[in-house]
């Protein structure tokens, strides 16, 4: 079994966001799902996490907040 | 996407529905407390209004599992907010992390409600559970109010519509099942009272309340398969999950319980309860985890994320209904574990368990393993990072490592590792305190190991596999080798291989102690089952424990098992080969075939408990011939080989494998037959001595023969044999069998006797069958007939009422007027286990006996008052017996105990063997009947009783689960056995004999009342000798030489004037109880009691009790009365082992006691204040102080307590 792909911390990730304001580390070599936008380019994974600890705040589902 | 939470199936209004359609159905129960979806609903709706406006905010909810509990979770719910259940047993430190985490607005506690600044919104979410963090923090799962509704409800893994009882932790996502399971669906939760799950505990809630279903993490699970498998009858379905299953366990549950629906639940608090479940029908290796839920996915992937082959390993990945919304407060944890699902619909996540499974050929999926470090311990799932974090935060800690050991099978620790700075250690009692003063109890390392440095592999990571066994289980592997502990035979170099090898230690020598190397009770097992299998010997674990070296092994197997054999001279032999040779020089007895093993009877499986416990000598039968004449001693030799050739219970040897005992018939097997000559004045004294003879079940036959010369021809045959081999109705076909083979012997020829018609263990298979068949009516007139007994009668006990006496039984009496016909006291079954299955009494309480004769012409009275009733002779004895415990001041209402032969059918006639049953006979005294009414009574109550003879003791009392007392058989104290089975007579040509009992001096029962009725050859009344054995710590015998004569005197006046009243009856006036203070200035007529134990030596000996139990579950060497439970590696499942093996031996304990008192000491003075009945008659339980009996404390004699279970000597024990 090989490392598992979100947890390489030499590897390079995006940041990925969905409808719901969720946000997902993703590795930048696989194709990305649909309904997911990339919120950040592939970058180091450090920089993704910092990206996401700052950009999302809110965990609520957007679907919610917008109610 | 669109997220669920917006969906109607906000679990409230799903039960608020609920409660619509079912208002009267019972939803809640917990103890006394009631409370139907009416109620609940409204009660919930009234707090709810008093939480003021907490909508889209958490709220902590501190408080005890309880209706209270309840109450307020739906409460938060109704008030539109999520709840976070805080543990109040959690430190306080962590529950304040885990509020600042959540962010919650507010916590309600049983104190109010206390509002909290800057709580944060978390609309839709339902509720919020912490879970160890590999970061070094824990992480808030929050769950949306879907996750729950989709995971109970619409399911088909399990009935929701049923009676479900809740006892995981609160702050587990199983506790959402267990609750929110039932309520929503119209089910009835059963709240388990207390914190923590105590076997017994549960078997009753599970009867009581007809509890159909549950869910218990497999550590529990195996706990109770272990320790009391009966608490799952009545169960129709159950859950088993939190980490893998064992197959043994699941095994052994199916096996016991063919009718239960036995499912593996597997899933991370992530994805809310389960993922997946799995039926369980057949076990044949690992359980799989099986298929997902209904409305959950899953997919196994492999490092670029792609479904892999089946049978390819992969990671899960959970989609689908159940994911939480994410961690509160850590948006970089939950977009690396909760990410986008290529599978799933546009925007959907999934979320990576970090399981690895692969698909097995039938679709169900396997678990094999964690891709991270993350553990299971008892069903907890811990981050060991999270705690290394804790311990570095230990300023004199400098680096620190934790991992889970299995160096036990099946017991999987938490152990750390800590290099500390320089300047000195903090002492591991300090680390501990630290790491217990932030962390929940189930993350707190069992054990601490200082190291210089940590272990590390050539890459520079953590070495895992060079990080040693913690110091506590292997002291002493330091010291430098003597070079005195060389084997010096092959038998003992092959032990040290096998100790070695069991111990995992590179070499062991044959002084060193097997316990003091780590050896626990797990890892005694395993060595004595590889000594068998290897050398062909079988050692008995309690040889281990009293002498617990190669050395002594090695002699024991030489001496014991293979005296004609010499290991010593084996040739060497080359060490891959080495243990051939031995395996047949040591071989004696030949080891039987695996298929020789069968299980226990119902009554053999009680006696070897209680043999295991600690019976001491109290269920030896030992029987004397005295002998006068000529004997051929080869002759009698050679016919004791013979009878115990014929009957297998004679040389039949109890193995334990995996804690189950099981039976194994030796194809052949020599009694041991001794011949010693004494002088006639010192008899007495070697006879009582031979007779206290502690048996080894698991190594000797339970039977061996002393044969005593006093002169040229005059001898005393001492038969020592244990009772779970011969019971009263077997001696005389033992002593029939015995003389006709000595016979055959003299002239040269085989016994001549004719075939048994079935072999014991045949019996046993189909009596334990007729047994499970027991029907719902026979259990129904058991319950009805013994509903509301009293607890324990009152009767004029020592004021002490010491729990439990130590043996003070150096002088054995003799009961030679009750010639023949030996107690069947101990063929009463003894206590039974807890749920049925573990007996366990105090035993070696110290016994005396009183003896009174009833003249032949009484006798004949007392013959002819029974017939003119329709009574036998047994119940105008219970009768009187009644009439003289009520006079005692046990009341109306009594309860007699009676063994019963337990051989109906008639074809077990002729065998030797352990049949016997215990009878509970209740008798009602109101209204103050004639003496000839009360005899009629009497018939009727028996006569029903005696036709429901056939439910085994032990089933009767795990249906009624009376209280139980330290030291103190349930539902009856006092035991009348009519001896009334044959006379034991053994027949040598030319020799005069005459058979005796000997007694061990150990009380099986508080009072037994031993009767022996004598006719004369025509079948005229000759007299009855009645015999009072009874515990010394419980009576003074002032007290017991007024029963036996006001016993006789009742006999006398119902006899001559059955029309009396039994309230007129006299009786001399019963002897105030000595006060403990005039011990020494004994009352009038009263003869002080020397063997009486004080309350000091009681108390102790409790200690000595717990403290072999912790030893033994804990797996450590000794335990001393100050150490603490937790200290020393203890833990919740621990200690619901520890107090289902207390309680078993007839202490009130329950694993919340452990929590309360967690030392020797503690624990012991708590169980014993609640053991203390309270004074119900102040004449005759008078209060006393500290007593100066306690001067007089009895010592142990030879061969005395014989506590055997211990690997060492606690500190603690009192002598």
């Amino acid at each position: 079994m090989t490392t598992n792909p979100f947890e390489d911390e030499n590897g390079t990730y995006l940041v990925l966001v969905n409808d719901e304001n969720q946000h997902s580390l993703w590795p930048a070599h696989l194709d990305v799902p649909a309904g997911w936008r990339v919120a950040l380019e592939a970058s180091p994974r450090a920089t993704c996490l910092a990206h996401i600890e700052t950009h999302w705040t809110d965990l609520r589902p957007a679907s919610l907040t917008r109610a | 996407m669109t997220v669920d939470v917006n969906v109607p199936g906000l679990v409230h209004e799903v039960f608020a529905a609920q409660a619509a359609r079912t208002p009267g159905t019972t939803a809640l129960i917990c103890g006394a407390e009631r409370l139907t979806y009416a109620e609940l609903d409204a009660r919930a709706r009234e707090r709810a209004a008093g939480l003021g406006d907490v909508a889209g905010r958490l709220v902590g909810v501190r408080m005890e599992r309880g209706v209270e509990l309840v109450v307020a979770l739906l409460a938060v719910l109704k008030a539109g907010a999520g709840y976070l259940v805080l543990d109040p047993a959690f430190p306080e430190e962590r529950l304040r992390g885990m509020v600042a985490d959540a962010g919650a607005a507010a916590v309600l506690s049983p104190t109010g409600l206390e509002r909290l600044p800057g709580a944060a919104r978390h609309d839709g979410v339902a509720c919020v559970m912490f879970t160890s963090g590999s970061t070094g923090r824990p992480k808030g799962v929050a769950a949306p109010h879907r996750a729950i509704t989709a995971t109970v409800t619409g399911q088909e893994y399990a009935p929701f519509d049923a009676v479900w009882l809740q006892c995981s932790p609160t702050s587990w996502d199983a506790f959402a099942l267990e609750l929110w399971g039932p309520l929503l669906s119209g089910g009835t939760c059963v709240l388990y009272p207390g914190p923590r799950p105590d076997p017994l505990v549960l078997a009753r809630l599970i009867a009581e309340h007809g509890v159909t279903a549950m869910y218990l993490s497999a550590s529990l699970f195996n706990v109770i398969v272990d320790e009391c498998p009966g608490a799952l009858a009545g169960l129709r379905h159950l859950i088993v999950g939190g980490e893998a299953l064992s197959p043994g366990h699941v095994r052994r549950a199916l096996d016991r319980h063919p009718g239960l629906r036995l499912r593996n639940g597997y899933g991370p608090v992530e994805g809310m309860i389960f993922l997946t479940t799995h039926p369980v029908t057949a076990v044949s290796g690992p359980v799989p985890i099986g298929a997902p839920l209904r409305g959950k996915r899953v997919h196994v992937l492999d490092a670029r994320l792609r479904p892999v082959p089946d049978g390819e390993v992969g990671e899960l990945y959970a989609a689908g209904d159940g994911l939480a919304l994410g961690y509160l407060g850590r948006p970089a944890l939950t977009a690396e574990r909760f990410v986008a699902d290529p599978y799933g619909a546009p925007g959907e996540r999934m979320y990576r368990t970090g399981d690895l499974v692969r698909r097995g050929p039938g679709g169900a999926l396997e678990f094999v393993g964690r891709a991270d470090e993350q553990v299971k311990v008892r069903g907890f799932r811990i981050e060991p990072a999270e705690v290394e974090a804790v311990l570095a935060r230990h300023p004199r800690v400098a680096r620190a490592c934790v991992v889970a050991r299995e160096d036990v099978p099946g017991d999987r620790r938490l152990v750390a590792y800590v290099v500390p700075r320089p300047g000195g250690p903090g002492g591991v009692e300090e680390l501990r305190a630290h790491a217990a003063g932030v962390l929940p109890e189930f993350m707190v390392p069992s054990a601490f190991v200082e190291l210089e440095s940590l272990p590390l592999t050539g890459t520079g990571k953590l070495d895992r596999a060079a990080l040693p066994a913690p110091a506590s289980f292997s002291s002493g592997q330091d010291e430098p080798s003597s070079g005195q502990g060389e084997p010096r035979s092959e038998l003992e170099r092959a032990l040290c291989g096998l100790f070695a090898e069991v111990l995992r230690v590179p070499r062991v020598e044959v002084h060193d102690d097997f316990f003091a190397l780590g050896g626990d009770s797990l890892m005694v097992a395993r060595l004595l089952s590889r000594i068998h299998g290897e050398l062909g010997a079988e050692v008995g674990v309690r040889t281990l424990f009293e002498t617990p070296t190669v050395a002594a092994i090695a002699t024991h197997i030489a001496t014991h098992i293979a005296p004609s054999s010499a290991p010593e001279t084996a040739a060497p032999s080359p060490p891959s080969a080495q243990q051939a040779p031995i395996a047949r020089a040591a071989a004696q007895p030949p080891p039987p075939a695996p298929a020789a093993a069968a299980p226990l009877s119902a009554a053999q499986r009680r006696l070897w408990f209680l043999d295991q416990v600690d019976a001491g000598v109290a269920y030896n039968m030992p029987m004397l011939v005295r002998l006068h004449g000529p004997v051929d001693v080869p002759a009698l030799r050679g016919a004791l080989e013979d009878v115990v050739a014929r009957h297998e219970p004679l040389r039949t040897v109890f193995t334990v494998h995996d804690g189950e005992p099981a039976q194994r018939v030796l194809p052949a097997a020599t009694p041991g037959f001794t011949v010693t000559e004494v002088p006639a004045a010192e008899l007495d004294e070697r006879i009582a001595q031979a007779a206290r003879h502690r048996f080894d079940l698991g190594a000797e036959l339970p039977i061996h023969a002393v044969l005593f010369t006093t002169g040229p021809d005059e001898h005393a045959l001492l038969l020592v044999m244990h009772h779970i081999a011969v019971d009263g109705w077997s001696l005389p076909p033992l002593m029939r069998d015995l003389s006709l083979a000595y016979r055959a012997r003299l002239d040269g020829l085989p016994a001549a006797w004719p075939a048994l018609p079935v072999r014991y263990a045949e019996y046993a298979v189909r009596h334990r069958e007729r047994v499970d068949a027991v029907g719902e009516a026979e259990l129904a007139y058991w319950r009805k007939t013994l509903k509301g007994l009293p607890d324990r009668p009152p009767l004029p006990r020592r004021p002490s009422s010491p729990t439990r006496a130590v043996d003070a039984a150096d002088r054995p009496v003799r009961a030679g007027d009750a010639a023949g016909r030996p107690a069947a006291a101990g063929d009463a079954p003894d206590r039974p286990a807890a749920a049925g299955d573990v007996p366990g009494r105090p035993a070696w309480a110290a016994a005396d006996t009183v003896v009174r004769q009833v003249d032949a012409g009484l006798h004949g009275r007392l013959v002819e008052l029974g017939r003119r009733r329709g009574a036998t002779l047994f119940m105008v004895l219970h009768a009187a017996l009644a009439v003289v415990l009520r006079r005692a001041g046990a009341g109306d209402d009594v309860a007699v105990g009676a063994p019963v032969a337990g051989r109906s059918g008639g074809s077990v006639d002729d065998l030797v063997g352990f049949f016997v049953n215990l009878l509970v006979l209740r008798t009602d005294l109101s209204g103050d009947p004639t003496a000839g009414e009360l005899v009629s009574r009497v018939r009727e109550a028996d006569l029903e009783a005696f036709a429901h003879q056939e439910v085994p003791f032990e089933r009767v009392v795990h249906e009624l689960n009376p209280a139980r007392h330290p030291g103190r058989h349930p539902l009856v104290d006092v035991v009348l056995a009519l001896q009334n089975n044959l006379r034991a007579e053994l027949s040598l040509p030319g020799v005069e004999s005459r058979v005796e009992v000997v007694r061990t001096g150990a009380a099986r029962f508080e009072l037994l009342v031993d009767v022996t009725d004598d006719y004369l050859p025509g079948g005229a009344p000759a007299g009855i000798a009645v015999t009072l054995e009874y515990r010394t710590d419980a009576f003074d015998r002032a007290v017991m030489e007024w029963l036996a004569d006001a016993l006789l005197q009742v006999l006398d006046v119902m006899a001559t004037a059955p029309d009396t009243p039994v309230t007129r009856l006299e009786t001399p006036p019963l002897p105030e109880p000595t006060p403990a203070s005039s011990v020494t200035a004994p009352q009038v007529g009263t003869t002080p009691v020397v063997s009486a134990a004080p309350a000091g030596a009681s108390d102790a000996e409790l200690e000595r009790r717990i403290a072999a139990v912790w030893a033994e579950v804990l797996g450590v060497p000794r335990v001393g009365r100050d150490d603490g439970f937790f200290a020393l590696g203890g833990n919740s499942l621990s200690a619901v082992r520890v107090a289902a093996r207390l309680a078993a031996q007839g202490l009130p304990a329950t694993a919340t006691h452990l929590f309360n008192s967690p030392t020797v000491a503690t624990l012991a003075a708590d169980l014993a204040a609640q053991a203390t009945t309270p004074p119900s008659a102040e004449a005759t339980t008078p209060p006393t102080g500290p007593t100066t009996a306690q001067a007089t404390a009895p010592t142990t004699g030879p061969g005395g307590a014989g506590i055997a279970r211990l690997p060492r000597t606690p500190r603690t024990r009192p002598r």
